[in-house]
């Protein structure tokens, strides 16, 4: 097989991909108000206030937690 | 390493123990005491130890260890809040139709619109001595909070070096915490590591039963306060500290309650 035959192999499998993906993604597009999985808690709104003795972290999961009872 | 846990319904709330180095039996007599001390200073059962004193208004009578430190405790809240956190409330709690456990209490009363006057200092009607308190005539206490924040400082005590107390949200998180750094508590959307230290919320969203009828009664005006805030959360030295410190700042409000805590604690959460 000739050196232009295999680029030009690969220059056809490379262009078919590349319109295939765009065909696909346009007749796929994600619905914006579609609803988030899994549904998104809201952040609590408030007013928090640390001095720097208090360590915080946004990643550790809590063990317990203060709350109104 | 992984503590030990428990969780256990008392207060009319959901507690929850968790420990390192201690077995599970330690925590079970440790939800018993509660339990037990729950039983002896309900208002809701009229045969309890709080009950009786509430009904013996007048003169001095004897009362157990737990029935002269909680008095006292709440003496020291009362001044501590400036007057604001009152164990002095239970007829204003009755008033706004506060008469059941909030289980119990499924729907608005309808007899609750009586208007209160402003209540009376606290030491003016509750007095404490070594094994005796006494009660001015038509008036009750109600520990609310307080009770629990005390509860949860004294159980730790009791279970070891390294636990954390947590009844229905106030706690106490004593030692290094299962990883060395503090114990993880979820505080204001975010989880902060206490050591040697209590956490606390107040709020009004709960225990609820009808268009500004809550639990949280001001003593300036006899019924249930209204704020500009609807939820405090506060760090304190200990549990019973930051029960008091949440309270006042939901009793002032915003403005007065960001001044009041900066003089009191490390961290606090404050939600409109």
């Amino acid at each position: 097989m000739s050196a232009w035959t295999l680029k030009l192999t690969a220059f056809l499998v490379t262009g078919l991909a590349t319109i295939g993906s765009a065909v696909y993604v346009t007749g796929h597009l994600k619905s914006s108000a579609a609803p988030l999985h899994p549904r998104v808690e809201a952040a609590p709104t408030g007013h928090l206030n640390l001095s720097p003795s208090v360590r915080s972290s946004g990643d550790q999961q809590p063990l317990s937690y203060t709350s109104v009872s | 390493m992984s503590p030990e846990r428990l969780e256990f319904e008392a207060l009319d709330a959901t507690c929850q123990l968790f420990a390192v180095d201690v077995d599970r039996q330690t925590l079970v007599e440790g939800a018993n005491w509660v339990l037990e001390l729950h039983r002896r200073l309900t208002r809701f059962d009229p045969s309890s130890e709080l009950s009786e004193f509430n009904a013996s208004s007048g003169g001095w009578v004897r009362v157990s260890a737990t029935l002269e430190d909680l008095p006292r405790e709440s003496l020291y809240a009362y001044d501590l809040s400036h007057g604001l956190v009152h164990a002095g409330i239970l007829h204003a709690l009755l008033a706004a139709g506060y008469n059941k456990t909030f289980s119990e209490l499924s729907r608005p009363n309808p007899r609750a619109t009586i208007a209160l006057d402003p209540l009376p200092p606290l030491p003016d009607i509750l007095a404490v001595a070594p094994g005796a308190a006494k009660l001015r005539p038509g008036y009750g206490i109600d520990f609310g909070g307080i009770a629990k924040g005390w509860l949860a400082d004294r159980l730790a005590e009791r279970l070891g070096e390294n636990c954390v107390v947590n009844l229905g949200g106030d706690l106490y998180a004593r030692g290094i915490g299962p990883e060395g750094e503090g114990w993880p508590i979820g505080f204001g959307g975010t989880t902060i590591f206490l050591r040697d230290q209590g956490a606390a919320t107040s709020g009004t969203d709960k225990r609820r039963w009808g268009p500004d009828l809550h639990h949280l009664v001001d003593p300036r005006t006899g019924r249930p306060a209204k704020s500009n805030l609807t939820e405090v959360s506060v760090i304190a030295a200990s549990g019973t500290n930051a029960e008091i410190y949440a309270k006042t700042a939901l009793l002032l409000g915003r403005q007065s309650a960001e001044f009041y805590l900066e003089q009191h604690s490390p961290g606090w959460w404050l939600s409109p």
